[in-house]
C-alpha cells in the first residue's frame, strides 16, 4: 500500500506555508500525518501535493498563562510535547485535566510522538479524542489565511464529520484552551473517560467533564462526548440536571445517576454515529455510563466528602 | 424487549450494525496536473549517514528497507496500526510507515539492529532469555518500544508495560512472555547501573 504520487513541499514559516497552499495545485497541509497518511495509503484520500508544516518552529509550543487561566498550544505541538509540558509544569494538568487525560489515552505511544493537537482538530474526526475536551475547555482555534487571522470557538470550527471551518488555503496556527475558574474557595476538576475502538484506537465513546465545586455544590459543569454523534457534542440536558447538586447530600449519587440517564437525549436521532463494531444504538446506550464515570472520576480527584 | 441492556449490543440490530459510519469525503485529484517530486535526502541510520533519492510519497520504512537495505523495521499491516516498523526518529518513537522519508531528511534514526547501543542490547537479550517472541516479526518494533519505555518511565508495572505496547501487535505470543521479558529486563537494569530508571516499587508481588 503505497500512497498515490504527490508533490512534497516543506514550509519553513507560516507565510511560506500559506503561499505554497495558494500556489501549488491540490495541495494539503501535512503536519504529524497521522490522519492523512493512513488514509492516503488505504486509498481513502488523494492529494496532489502536501505542504509539510511540521518543521515550522513558531507553530509548536505550549504557553501556560496561569494568571488569565489560558493555555495556548501551537498547532504542530505533538501529543508527546503536550504530555512532556504537563510533566514539567504540573499546573497544566490542574488547569486542563480532561485535555491532558485524553491526550494520555490517545492512540498509542508511537502515534503520540507524531500526531499534533492542531492536526487532530483540523482533521475533524468525530471519534477523535481531543474535540470533547476542547469543547469542555472552551477552546478557540486560530486560523491564518491570505486575508488575515480569524479565531473561532471550537463549536463553530467543527462543522461536521471530517469537516472543519479551515479553508483549503488556510492553516490552523494555534489552539487556546481555557482553564475553569471560580471563586477562590472553589475547586475545578475534570476527567476523560473512553471506550477504545478495538481496531482503530479511536473513541467509540469518549466523555470529557469539567466541574467547578464550591462548598460541596456543583457551581458549573461542562460535559462533552466524542464518537456518539457526527461531531463532538455538548450534553446540555445532563449539565442542567447536575448543576447545583449538593454533592455532600445523601441523594447526590442518585441525582447524578438520574441526570446521566438523560445523556442520550442530547444526541439528535439523525446525527447518531456508529459502525460495525459499535452501532449507534450501543454507543448511545452506554453514553450515560461513561458520563457518570467522567463525573465520578473528576469528583474522586477532589476532597469532596461523598 | 425495549431495554437495550437486555440484549448483547451486537445483536441489538444487525441491519443497523451493517451501516458504515461517515468517513472522510473523497476528492478525486487530476494527477496529470501534479508533479511527483524527487528529493535528495540524507538519513543517519544507526550512526551511519547515507544519502539517497526518494519520491515525495516514499515512506520512511521503504526508504530504510528498499533503498538502504536496513531490514530491521518490518512492513506489517501498512495501515499504521501494528508497529512492526517502529523506529526511533530523533528520539521519538514513530511508526516508519507513517512518516514520509523526505520528512526525516537530515534526521538520525535508530532501528532495532543498532549494535552500538547498550540498552537495545539488553532489551534484545531480555526478549531472547524470557522467550518473548515466537515468529519474531513484531520483535524489532517491540525492542524499540521497550527501549523507549525503559528510558522514559518513572514507574514500571504490568499495566504500564501493556499500555506502552498498545502500538505493537503480536499475533503469536499472547504478550505474556513479552511483558515478563520487559519486567525482567527492567529489574536487571535496576540492579546494574544504567540510563533507565525503572523503580520496580511493587514489592508486594511479581504480578
Amino acid at each position: 500500500m503505497f500512497p498515490p504520487p504527490f508533490d512534497y513541499h516543506r514550509a519553513s514559516s507560516v507565510t511560506e506555508a500559506l503561499s505554497l497552499l495558494e500556489s501549488v495545485p491540490e495541495a494539503t497541509v501535512l503536519a504529524g500525518g497521522h490522519a492523512l497518511l493512513p488514509d492516503l495509503k488505504a486509498g481513502k484520500a488523494d492529494v496532489g501535493a502536501v505542504v509539510d508544516v511540521s518543521r515550522v518552529s513558531t507553530l509548536s509550543g505550549v504557553d501556560i498563562d496561569a494568571s488569565t487561566g489560558t493555555v495556548t498550544v501551537g498547532a504542530t505541538t505533538t501529543y508527546k510535547n503536550l504530555l512532556e509540558a504537563a510533566k514539567t509544569t504540573p499546573e497544566l494538568e490542574a488547569m486542563l485535566p480532561s485535555v491532558i487525560a485524553a491526550t494520555r489515552v490517545l492512540g498509542d505511544r508511537q502515534i503520540r510522538s507524531r500526531g499534533t493537537v492542531g492536526g487532530n482538530l483540523a482533521a475533524g474526526h468525530p471519534d477523535s479524542d481531543l474535540p470533547a475536551p476542547a469543547l469542555v475547555a472552551n477552546a478557540t482555534v486560530e486560523i491564518r489565511g491570505a486575508e488575515g487571522t480569524r479565531t473561532l470557538p471550537v463549536e463553530t470550527f467543527l462543522e461536521g464529520p471530517f469537516e472543519t471551518a479551515v479553508g483549503d488555503d488556510e492553516l490552523v496556527t494555534e489552539v487556546r484552551f481555557e482553564a475553569g475558574r471560580g471563586p477562590d474557595s472553589s475547586t475545578v476538576t475534570g476527567a476523560y473517560q473512553k471506550s477504545t475502538h478495538p481496531t482503530s484506537g479511536y473513541a467509540m465513546v469518549g466523555v470529557a467533564s469539567r466541574l467547578t465545586i464550591d462548598d460541596g455544590v456543583v457551581e458549573e459543569i461542562r460535559l462533552a462526548a466524542n464518537g456518539v454523534a457526527e461531531t463532538a457534542t455538548r450534553l446540555p440536558s445532563v449539565e442542567e440536571q447536575v448543576l447545583s447538586i449538593d454533592l455532600e447530600a445523601e441523594t447526590a449519587e442518585a441525582a447524578i445517576a438520574a441526570a446521566t440517564d438523560l445523556a442520550a437525549d442530547d444526541i439528535p436521532e439523525g446525527a447518531r454515529r456508529g459502525d460495525g463494531h459499535a452501532p449507534a444504538s450501543y454507543r448511545t446506550a452506554v453514553l450515560g455510563t461513561f458520563v457518570e464515570r467522567a463525573i465520578d472520576e473528576a469528583l474522586d480527584a477532589t476532597e469532596v466528602d461523598r | 424487549m425495549s431495554d437495550p441492556y437486555c440484549l448483547p449490543w451486537y445483536l441489538a440490530d444487525p441491519l443497523e450494525s451493517a451501516k458504515p459510519a461517515a468517513t472522510r469525503p473523497f476528492k478525486t485529484i487530476p494527477h496529470e496536473r501534479c508533479v511527483m517530486s524527487e528529493h535528495h535526502i540524507s538519513l543517519t541510520v544507526d550512526g551511519e549517514t547515507e544519502s539517497l533519492t526518494v519520491a515525495g510519497r516514499t515512506l520512511l520504512v521503504h526508504a530504510l528497507r528498499d533503498h538502504l537495505g536496513i531490514t530491521a523495521p518490518k512492513v506489517g499491516c501498512e495501515t499504521s496500526k501494528c508497529g512492526a516498523c517502529t523506529v526511533s526518529l530523533e528520539g521519538d518513537l514513530v511508526k516508519s510507515c507513517t512518516v514520509l522519508a523526505v520528512q526525516a531528511d537530515g534526521c538520525s534514526i535508530q532501528t532495532a539492529a543498532d549494535t552500538d547501543h547498550p540498552l537495545l542490547e539488553r532489551v534484545r537479550d531480555g526478549l531472547h532469555d524470557a522467550h518473548g517472541l515466537q515468529c519474531g516479526y513484531c520483535t524489532p518494533g517491540m525492542v524499540m518500544s521497550t527501549a523507549d519505555l525503559l528510558q522514559e518511565a518513572d514507574t514500571l508495572d504490568e499495566d504500564v508495560i501493556r499500555d506502552a505496547l498498545k502500538g505493537n501487535i503480536c499475533r503469536c505470543t499472547g504478550y505474556t512472555n513479552i511483558v515478563s521479558a520487559i519486567e525482567q529486563t527492567a529489574v536487571a537494569l535496576e540492579g546494574s547501573e544504567s540510563t533507565a530508571t525503572p523503580t520496580g516499587q511493587d514489592d508486594g508481588g511479581d504480578d
